[in-house]
């Protein structure tokens, strides 16, 4: 089963210049759980960080490294 | 002006999600039949890039931006509310506070009307800063190194992200629209129901929803109208498109939309904390929430931004067809790149940097894509010059561009250009590159002082 059949979004968004988080929402608790518990996925919110590159002439939004920031799960009462 | 302090409730109209981008007549006609104690509206994002911070240009379109504020500002003073405008410009720098000034004036003298109008400033003082910064005032937001004192006296423009006490003070003025620059994006959707004694946490939460209009609705859209109502123990949101609905799951990913952090909202002053936050859909349109609370920190801090040069941009854009140069491209833009700085030993290769965009291979996401054994039948090719003077980039990007042109790669049968382009002239001198050089937060004594508001009137009786 793909991740797509389970949650209602998925998405990725710039937090701010230098963040990127990507977002998984499930409809119910038993999706969340189903896919939280095994840790089928990193769900919930985690951020890969668009680390600023010192270069002679500077450069906007260059991807080098990638590492994860945090990795985060939340279940509001919805 | 009703007097909100003796409410039971506070409507909110968010016509659009950024000044500029539009939105239906019939949506915002829906919503002022709803009785709205407000009209806000946010106008910046940094997510254009540290360009028009940088340039103090607008990102958005004057005449798109007049068309809005035109219907706005009519039905504002025609219904004796405020009509709010967080981040003038776009970024909020003092010529993009002027820029939205110039316009608000130009559509009340077209409107035949005269307003107060109060616009409060979020530039900050170099001298100040440097005094903030040796006084340990100043940290780090996120993942960025510590600010230093040379990329404050660098940047072009340094802005702060106001809260809602200067828009407040503006309020208690008797402004009729408030222009501001910088702006935490919820603040003012928020300041009129904290201004009326509404609980902050959820009218910041209220307001957090409210700044992207009809994207927390299903579907999403940033040019249509959403609406929301705030009481003493939650608020509520509508879609004001009958094609939209507000939906639990629409609105609760957008409370999360663009955050690092899923539970804590950190703003002005404080940090919103969602823990105990409850969604719920009240009928097929509408969603309530409450539950929302606030954590107030000892220090106020407010977020600075800034951006300074780096040089200058030169493109190129191609395409390319040929299978066997797709198939070895890598290695033929690493020979391309010795080739050009091979060609001009004088150029110090620190000051001039060659990037090639390729998509249809990892022109999106960079290092970072994951599949990279796949070949496409065509590639779009991006040369990009990042350089000391608009001269040496235009010169870098020119030479790579006519070295890939006719580069004879190993196997190659075709004797003509490796290159299709799709424009004449090829390459596009783009002007001065910014990088965004400060992202940090500060310690101030109190949440007005660093905003100067200045009112006038403006239209058509001075």
């Amino acid at each position: 089963m793909k991740l797509s059949d389970l949650a209602t979004v998925i998405r990725s968004k710039n937090a701010g210049p230098f963040e990127l988080t990507f977002d998984v929402l499930f409809a119910n608790h038993d999706d969340f759980e189903r896919v939280v518990s095994k840790r089928l996925f990193i769900v919930g919110l985690s951020v890969m960080v668009r680390e600023r590159v010192p270069t002679p002439v500077g450069m906007d939004l260059c991807c080098r490294r990638k590492r994860l920031q945090a990795y985060l799960v939340f279940q509001s009462a919805m | 002006m009703r007097d909100l302090s003796v409410s039971r409730h506070v409507t909110i109209l968010s016509p659009t999600a950024i000044l500029g981008y539009g939105f239906p007549e019939s949506s915002f006609r829906a919503g002022l039949a709803r009785h709205p104690d407000v009209i806000a509206v946010d106008a910046g994002s940094t997510d254009p890039g540290p360009y028009y911070l940088g340039s103090g240009e607008s990102f958005t379109n004057r005449d798109a931006v007049k068309r809005d504020l035109l219907l706005m500002i009519e039905a504002g003073l025609d219904l004796d509310i405020p009509i709010l405008i967080g981040t003038a410009g776009g970024a909020g720098a003092e010529p993009h506070l002027a820029w939205c000034l110039e316009i608000v004036d130009e559509v009340l003298c077209d409107l035949g009307r005269c307003a107060r109008v109060a616009d409060i400033a979020s530039d900050q003082n170099r001298d100040s800063l440097i005094s903030a910064l040796h006084s340990s005032r100043i940290t780090e937001l996120g993942p960025v190194p510590p600010l230093t004192q040379d990329a404050i006296e660098k940047s072009s423009h340094i802005v702060a992200q106001m809260g809602v006490e200067p828009i407040i003070e503006a309020l208690d003025q008797g402004a009729q629209i408030i222009v501001t620059g910088r702006c935490y994006d919820p603040a003012v959707f928020a300041a009129v129901p904290i201004r009326a004694g509404f609980s902050e946490a959820l009218s910041l939460h209220l307001g957090k929803i409210l700044e992207c209009a009809a994207i927390a609705a299903t579907p999403g859209s940033g040019s249509d109208c959403m609406i929301g109502v705030i009481d003493e123990s939650g608020f509520t949101l509508e879609a004001l498109s009958p094609e939209r609905k507000c939906t639990v799951t629409s609105v609760a990913a957008h409370t999360l939309y663009e955050k690092t952090d899923p539970r804590y909202l950190p703003g002005p002053g404080g940090v919103l904390d969602l823990a105990r936050c409850h969604f719920e859909q009240m009928d097929e349109r509408r969603v309530r929430v409450t539950g929302t609370q606030l954590q107030k920190g000892a220090d106020y801090t407010i977020k600075l931004e800034g951006a300074q040069p780096v040089g200058f941009r030169t493109i190129s854009i191609a395409g390319i067809r040929a299978p066997d140069l797709i198939q070895q491209l890598d290695v033929v833009l690493k020979d391309v790149r010795d080739r050009v700085f091979a060609n001009f030993e004088s150029i110090d290769s620190r000051e001039a940097q060659l990037l090639f965009r390729v998509y249809g291979q990892n022109g999106v996401m960079g290092d970072l894509e994951p599949l990279t054994d796949q070949r496409p039948h065509e590639v779009g090719l991006v040369i990009e010059v990042v350089a000391k003077t608009q001269s040496l980039a235009d010169t870098v990007c020119s030479f790579a561009r006519s070295t890939l042109l006719h580069f004879g790669y190993p196997g190659r049968q075709s004797t003509a250009g490796n290159l299709a382009f799709p424009y004449s002239p090829s390459d596009i001198s783009h002007g001065v590159v910014y990088e965004f050089s400060v992202y940090h937060l500060m310690i101030v004594d109190d949440p007005v002082s660093p905003f100067p508001m200045r009112i006038q009137n403006l239209g058509t009786v001075r």
